[in-house]
């Protein structure tokens, strides 16, 4: 990136565009217990900065793109720190910084470098290295990637796409003097990893049929394989379709764990624009979560859920008024032994949502109630929203959420919860804009219930290009 | 990600609840209500003010065709070349001198016939159209051939004044605009928002946010809690959902620091555990348990590690969750295990479980 940045090229690109957003929050969550005295106090102030450079070889879709971020937490103390695992973590990001030149090869290549947040059929996941794109036919697409997968513990990395069900790192408790897996693997208390700070490389490759964008049908399959220390992190194959035709819209995507060998996550979803003002949709759901090849989590027997919804869309023609509702049912799945031991039959979890929303110009408003049963509790959601828009300039927003809980894995979560919103809203010029929320809820506990929230987005660009 | 997106990025929806389905953002000046692919979206052609009384059905039975009024419009090459016809194209017929002289005129040429309300001898003009241009890239010139006026702007002898309705919905484009008769690209008719290959399409207009809407001939519908349900799309479609957001933008929620407004509602911190669990896969789109939930709960006292954290007595879960019975919690970590990686690390569950151990 410092390369790039230093070709006199980059300076001669067709545009580009920076933006700055800062982002705070101060408020303070209860303990779980009362009367612990404890509480977690959130004084954030997290600010991002994008940077986007297209264009930077003249003619050719070459461009640059930059994103950071510091997170900083004023009410986090050194001792909170000090006992916590991935807590100091994420102070400084690299979120992404990317290099790319598509279209080579009279429009038959596409290269990319730097830290990529890419995506496979069913998740994002995110890679310091390079990938290359083939199309040796308008209609074929063919991937390579490699590099270094980005975990919490990867230079400014963040731990947003990494694969779960382990520490980000064994640090703190190596320190602690925790001893490590290698030599007392089954210490008393669990013993300390020192791989998982070690580099994850990570390579794979797609393969993509179909023209992007167009009617029709398409597909992709995909491989993912990453290490570390050694060992197998994920071995992943992915798969998905879409289908366009007229008013029907088809996908489905699904994922592979070659490790555990099992479908981990398989979807579909069919979309039926029936009329200009009616819109049907249907989803489907199989999810039986893996995690990091080396994860404790991933030995435990256990069962899919599948889940099945519809969904229908109304509109009117003149598109101010809108309406919607849904309804659909998951299903756990018992294992043999669970059925064996304790008799389990598998657990059904109904729900179903309505709402609708009406926009008159500068005032909109809109409204939408849920609920959704089961063995693992039941949840209802009553929420409305006013948004009044003062000229062009300032919007205020007010909103009233309650939600009434009834938690059966662990009954002291149960409760109604109502809560207030307000924002302020608006345009100090056209690339600056600022809100500032003011919630408060239903005291529960000791708590401090109020919240402030505070945006500020700042953004510049400019062209070297003359006016159309 | 422009700011005004950032600042709808943050701002109120209602409630999101695990159905997924919440209503639009609404915060932002600019309208967000997405337009149905078969309706003509305000973002892309503003509302117009049209002033004068007229009526394409009366012209075309009275033998005028189309290019009679818009004799320019086979040349107009750009959506700036309007070619609304100005009063000097009217009078060629209607005879306004005469009419002001007291001559009966056919067709008539009285001032009121076209501008109601407007009397000559007091008003200094009549009240003026308004009619913005479209944030499209259109040539009327590389079209003429290829298709009728009437298979974009519908029969318009059906039509009074050239309201936006008489103007080709994205549906209507489409039909041509498939990749293989013609291209198919947003950029082809779509702005750019930098004029430079590469830069994602404007999105941001005064007249209104361009978003697709329900009915999306591409299945890219922004309904309302499109927040919740876009995963599908947006898995198989990133090509399309790059054409206007860019990594930076989907950061701002996958990799969000602070909640999200539009996804999470008010007080989600008290409410969110019943959710989290019966939704535990859409958790995990932008959430990392062991990092994320594990470190929060610790840090609140709920995580079970978290050393001297859990306060002596305290009982998360209901009696029976370690003894033999339909309460035990192995029902629970094998119907979601996902939801005990929230606050359990993995040695908390080896005490028990032995690696090797199939429960």
């Amino acid at each position: 990136m410092v390369l790039l940045l230093a070709m006199p090229a980059l300076v001669r690109a067709a545009a580009w565009d920076v933006e700055s957003r800062t982002e705070a929050q101060a408020d303070t969550i209860a303990a779980w217990s009362p009367g612990s005295g404890r509480a977690l106090a959130r004084r954030r102030l997290v600010q991002d900065l994008d940077l986007a450079g297209f264009e930077v070889v003249q003619g050719e879709d070459a461009g640059v793109s930059l994103q950071i971020r510091v997170d900083a937490d004023f009410a986090m103390n050194d001792a909170e720190l000090g006992a916590l695992d991935d807590a100091a973590r994420d102070r400084l990001q690299l979120l992404a910084a990317r290099f790319h030149w598509f279209g080579l090869a009279a429009g038959r290549l596409d290269i990319e470098a730097g830290r990529i947040t890419a995506q496979d059929a069913v998740e994002f996941w995110r890679f310091d290295g390079g990938r290359a794109t083939v199309r040796p036919l308008p209609w074929l697409a063919v991937s390579a990637f490699g590099g270094l997968r980005v975990t919490g513990s990867s230079w400014l990395g963040s731990s947003a796409f990494a694969p779960d069900g382990t520490r980000e790192s064994d640090r703190r408790r190596i320190a602690a003097g925790v001893p490590l897996c290698l030599l007392a693997p089954t210490a008393p208390g669990g013993c300390a990893d020192a791989t998982l700070d070690d580099p994850a490389p990570a390579w794979g490759g797609r393969i993509v049929v179909g023209r992007p964008g167009a009617t029709g049908a398409g597909g992709e399959v995909e491989y993912r394989r990453t290490t570390r220390g050694g060992a197998l992190l994920e071995d992943r194959l992915g798969a998905g379709a879409r289908v366009r035709a007229g008013a029907f819209a088809a996908d489905a995507a699904g994922e592979l764990d070659l490790y555990v060998r099992r479908l981990s996550e398989l979807r579909a979803g069919l979309r039926w624009a029936a009329t200009p003002g009616l819109a049907l949709a249907v989803e489907a759901i199989h999810s039986h979560p893996t995690f990091a090849a080396g994860s404790l989590w991933n030995l435990f027997d256990t069962a899919a859920a599948r889940e099945a919804r519809l969904r229908a869309d109304l509109g009117g023609g003149s598109g101010t008024a809108r309406a919607w509702a849904s309804a659909g049912v998951k299903r756990y799945e018992a294992t043999n032994w669970t059925r064996e031991l304790f008799g389990d039959g598998g657990g059904w979890e109904p729900f179903a949502a309505v709402g609708g929303s009406l926009d008159l110009g500068p005032t909109r408003l809109a409204a939408d109630a849920s609920v959704r049963a089961g063995s693992e509790g039941t949840q209802g959601w009553l929420s409305a929203v006013a948004r009044q828009a003062i000229g062009t300039w300032v919007g205020l927003e007010a909103r009233a959420t309650v939600a009434r809980m009834v938690d059966r894995v662990a009954p002291k979560n149960s409760g109604t919860f109502p809560a207030l919103a307000l924002l302020v809203s608006g345009r100090l010029e056209r690339r600056a804009r600022i809100g500032l929320l003011l919630e408060d809820s239903a005291p529960r506990g000791e708590r401090n219930d109020v919240r402030l929230f505070a945006f500020l987005a700042v953004g510049a660009d400019w062209t070297s290009r003359m006016a159309r | 990600m422009s700011a005004a997106a950032t600042i709808a990025a943050l701002a109120l929806a209602t409630a999101a609840p695990p159905g997924g389905l919440a209503p639009p953002a609404m915060s932002g000046t600019a309208a967000a209500v997405p337009a149905a692919a078969a309706e003509v979206s305000r973002a892309v052609y503003p509302d117009r003010v049209i002033t004068i009384r007229f009526d394409h059905a009366t012209h075309l039975r009275a033998g005028q065709g189309c290019e009679r009024c818009h004799d320019r419009i086979a040349r107009s090459d750009s959506v700036a070349e309007r070619d609304v016809p100005d009063e000097g194209r009217c009078t060629r017929c209607h005879d306004v001198e005469g009419a002001r002289a007291g001559r009966p005129t056919f067709p008539p040429g009285e001032c009121r016939t076209c501008h109601p309300g407007f009397d000559w001898t007091v008003d200094r003009a009549p009240a003026a159209s308004r009619i913005p241009m479209a944030n499209l890239i259109f040539s009327h010139v590389r079209h003429r051939g290829r298709a009728a006026c009437a298979e974009c702007h519908g029969d318009m002898a059906l039509v009074k004044t050239g309201s936006r309705a008489a103007l080709p919905a994205m549906a209507t484009c489409l039909r041509c605009h498939d990749g293989r008769k013609a291209p198919a690209s947003c950029t082809t008719c779509h702005l750019r928002s930098h004029r430079a290959l590469g830069a994602p399409l404007e999105t941001e207009f005064p007249s209104g946010r361009l978003v697709p809407g329900p009915g999306d001939p591409l299945g890219l519908d922004h309904v309302p809690g499109f927040s919740r349900t876009h995963a599908l799309v947006a898995l198989h479609q990133r090509e399309q959902c790059m054409a206007c957001h860019t990594e930076p933008s989907c950061n701002a929620c996958h990799a969000g620091a602070i909640r999200p407004q539009a996804i999470h509602p008010g007080d989600f911190l008290s409410t969110h555990m019943v959710p989290a669990r019966q939704d535990a896969q859409r958790c995990a789109a932008c959430h990392r348990r062991q990092t994320f939930c594990v470190a929060c709960h610790e840090r609140v006292g709920v995580g079970q590690q978290a050393p001297g954290f859990l306060d002596p007595g305290t009982k998360v879960h209901p009696p029976g969750w370690m003894t033999p019975g339909p309460g035990h919690h192995g029902v629970q970590a094998a119907r979601n295990l996902g939801s005990c990686v929230a606050c359990h690390r993995e040695e908390g569950c080896a005490a028990c479980h032995p690696r090797g151990s199939r429960r």
